[in-house]
């Protein structure tokens, strides 16, 4: 018999135990329903953290550092080290632990910046600011940082500039136009605002401190934190892109000259002078994967630790992997679950066309076409099955996308479910070739009947 | 011409062996109409399917167009089935489902005739049986005489040179298994089919050109007809 008869039969068959074919496909689509979420959640998580990542960070930058804490992404190595002038205590999480960092200086940043390959070197530069105020306003804390073009923040009012924000000038958050009694973004632009940055106390204090207490007396003079405030006008007004990481609110954003002397002025006199925990370099090029790759390749050799922000958009990419792979397992679960459905209906049909397949191999129908004959059938059921799903699976998906969105707070023009045609098909077959294959047994028993015991009527 | 020689069929092993045909050997000219008359259990159904090739014989050769079925394999079997033999059953054996072109489709479909074909041969068989307008009806919707009418279609449809025919007025009342025994000598005489016919009704086995009547699985008599059919072998 011809394939396309084969089909055309199986098909007819179907459509007389039309009750017994959707039931066993609904079971199938349950499978499809779960998969074809997992798979819409997965590339809606995946196209957000892609966006995240570009929003927040720049692609063509890498962190580069003295301490391989710099490439670890899992728990950080709190064991001791031997000891640098330049290693610092950074103290993590709640419990009050430090680790200790080893730390990049002035002379590496020298050094990074004379390198071939490296278009730009940003020290993060960790600022003790006080407060943020303006002539007859209260006082707001804040938190600053160099400005990086790659970084691309949206702006409210005025523009990102493309290479560094001009001397003396900021800009500032969204947030505090209204608190800073601004009209409105338009009108915080060219005005002035207050920052007050704090020095830590200087050794001198301390020494004289300690040494009044150690006579017995009580201190003279209780030692006084030196303190500056600097006045910048705003430049531009940022506002919290799409899908902005951070949930503390935007830094204000300073150029590097500006961040360098603030960061010298609050470290001054301290080990962290002319250190930072890390430098973000700009690799020429850097956008490309094997580019960065082998800039880290040559950092390396002069003993950096490098994370290209291809590797970190991995470890993120990893992240959604597990949680899509965690949700996926259900939906084959369910697909196994719905494969003993059609195992268990197919045995009917075979047993309810006892005659049927009898006076079929009586007339020399071969026992291989009657087995595609049930094997297709079960493809029916499963192409039904996996179509139905799918197509549940969209218009909930569809449907429901606005209100996850608003609910999660995702942003707009983030969709949750991303759902994509040729996942959908390649699902659809996939669960196909399942039900084939969990139509084998009933085939077989169907293509070894006996057209003679088949066929006898007493 | 079929020729059937020292067929010998037995089910079981040793001790419990049961010979259904013993040493059974005959000939039926191309052509002929020919009645296997017997009670139940006699071995007429066995002998049956043995010279249709649905089964095979313990020993003994089956020549059926110089061709002896009992040598082939499987694949050239259902080939020789496919190509050769129409079968009717008593109980009809119509997909009740199916319209009546789908039931006289199917042999088409499995001696792998091209679509293009098939329909002007499928109307052409249903016009033979008088069920031209019945050719969209579902055949759960026929009655008795319809359905072994399409059953006939069905079995006439491929143009087998051998059509088997197990009681096939064993379900009808006596007026519609008349028309249907017409029906087969008609097809018999005009296509020049060799009919077979399994029966237990004398009437209809006095109408064949040959009666082969077994008892116990062998043959006790061969009437013929005619003077011009010879019968050869037989009665122990």
């Amino acid at each position: 018999m011809r394939m396309l008869d084969i089909i055309t039969r199986a098909g007819r068959s179907l459509k007389n135990a039309k009750a017994r074919t959707l039931l066993t496909s609904l079971a199938i689509a349950v499978g499809a329903f779960t998969l074809t979420i997992t798979l819409a959640a997965g590339n809606g998580i995946r196209e957000y953290t892609d966006r995240l990542i570009a929003n927040n960070f720049d692609p063509a930058e890498s962190i580069v550092g003295r301490d391989k804490e710099v490439e670890n992404t899992g728990a950080p190595d709190t064991s001791p080290k031997e000891y640098d002038s330049s290693v610092a205590n950074v103290s993590f999480g709640g419990g009050g632990g430090s680790m200790q960092v080893k730390q990049v200086t002035d002379k590496d940043i020298k050094e990074l910046k004379s390198l071939s390959y490296v278009e730009s070197v940003r020290p993060n530069y960790e600022i003790a600011a006080r407060y943020i105020t303006r002539t007859g306003q209260k006082k707001y804390t804040l938190s600053l940082q160099a400005y990086n073009p790659g970084q691309k923040p949206e702006t409210e009012a005025g523009s990102a500039p493309t290479t560094d924000v001009v001397k003396g000038t900021v800009l500032l958050p969204k947030e505090y136009v209204k608190l800073l009694k601004f009209d409105s973004a338009k009108d915080a632009i060219g005005k002035t605002v207050k920052v007050t940055i704090e020095r830590p106390f200087t050794e001198e204090t301390l020494k004289e401190f300690v040494a009044q207490s150690m006579m017995g007396q009580a201190p003279t003079t209780q030692p006084t934190q030196e303190t500056k405030t600097i006045s910048l006008k705003v430049a531009a007004v940022t506002k919290k892109g799409a899908a902005a990481l951070s949930p503390a609110g935007l830094p204000l954003l300073l150029n590097a000259k500006d961040a360098k002397s603030m960061y010298d002025y609050t470290t001054k006199g301290t080990n962290q002078y002319g250190k930072y925990l890390y430098a973000s370099v700009r690799i020429k090029g850097g956008e490309n994967d094997t580019t960065a790759a082998a800039a880290k390749k040559k950092l390396k050799k002069l003993d950096y630790y490098v994370m290209t922000s291809q590797e970190l958009q991995q470890t993120i990419g990893q992240f959604v992997d597990v949680l899509q792979i965690l949700v996926g397992v259900f939906g084959v679960i369910t697909v196994i679950a719905s494969v003993f459905g059609i195992i268990n209906t197919m045995y009917i049909s075979v047993l309810e066309r006892t005659r049927e397949i009898g006076l079929m191999k009586a007339l020399g129908m071969r026992g291989r076409s009657v087995a595609w004959l049930f094997r297709l059938e079960a493809a029916w059921i499963g192409m039904i099955g996996g179509v139905l799903g799918a197509l549940g699976a969209f218009v909930l998906g569809v449907s429901l996308n606005p209100w996850i969105t608003k609910t999660l707070s995702l942003g707009k023009g983030n969709d949750l479910l991303i759902f994509d045609l040729a996942q959908i098909v390649g699902l659809i077959v996939i669960l196909t070739v399942v039900a084939i294959v969990a139509g084998w047994l009933p085939a077989r028993k169907a293509a070894k009947l006996d057209p003679i015991e088949a066929l006898r009527t007493e | 011409m079929i020729e059937i020689q020292n067929i010998t069929k037995t089910y079981g092993k040793k001790a419990n062996a049961f010979t259904a045909l013993d040493d059974v050997s005959f000939t039926v000219p191309s052509g002929a109409s020919v009645a296997i008359v017997g009670k139940s259990g006699s071995g007429k159904s066995t002998l049956m399917h043995i010279m249709s090739g649905l089964d095979k014989p313990s020993s003994g050769s089956i020549v059926v167009d110089n061709q002896d079925i009992s040598q082939l394999k499987s694949k050239a079997l259902d080939r020789f089935r496919a190509e050769k033999i129409g079968f009717i059953f008593q109980a009809f054996f119509v997909q009740a489902n199916e319209t009546c072109m789908q039931n006289v489709s199917l042999p088409l479909e499995i001696a792998r005739v091209a679509r293009g074909s098939r329909k002007k041969r499928i109307a052409e068989a249903l016009n033979q049986v008088e069920l031209s307008e019945k050719a969209t009806t579902k055949a759960r919707n026929l009655s008795g005489g319809q359905k072994q009418r399409l059953a006939i279609a069905r079995a006439i449809v491929n143009k087998p040179s051998i059509i088997f025919a197990d009681e096939p007025t064993g379900n009808l009342d006596s007026a519609t298994g008349e028309k249907v025994e017409k029906l087969l000598f008609e097809f018999n005489k005009q296509l020049g089919s060799t009919l077979v016919v399994v029966t237990h009704d004398a009437d209809l086995a006095k109408k064949c050109d040959m009666q082969i009547h077994i008892k116990d699985g062998s043959i006790t008599r061969i009437e013929t007809a005619k003077k011009n059919v010879p019968a050869k072998g037989g009665a122990k």
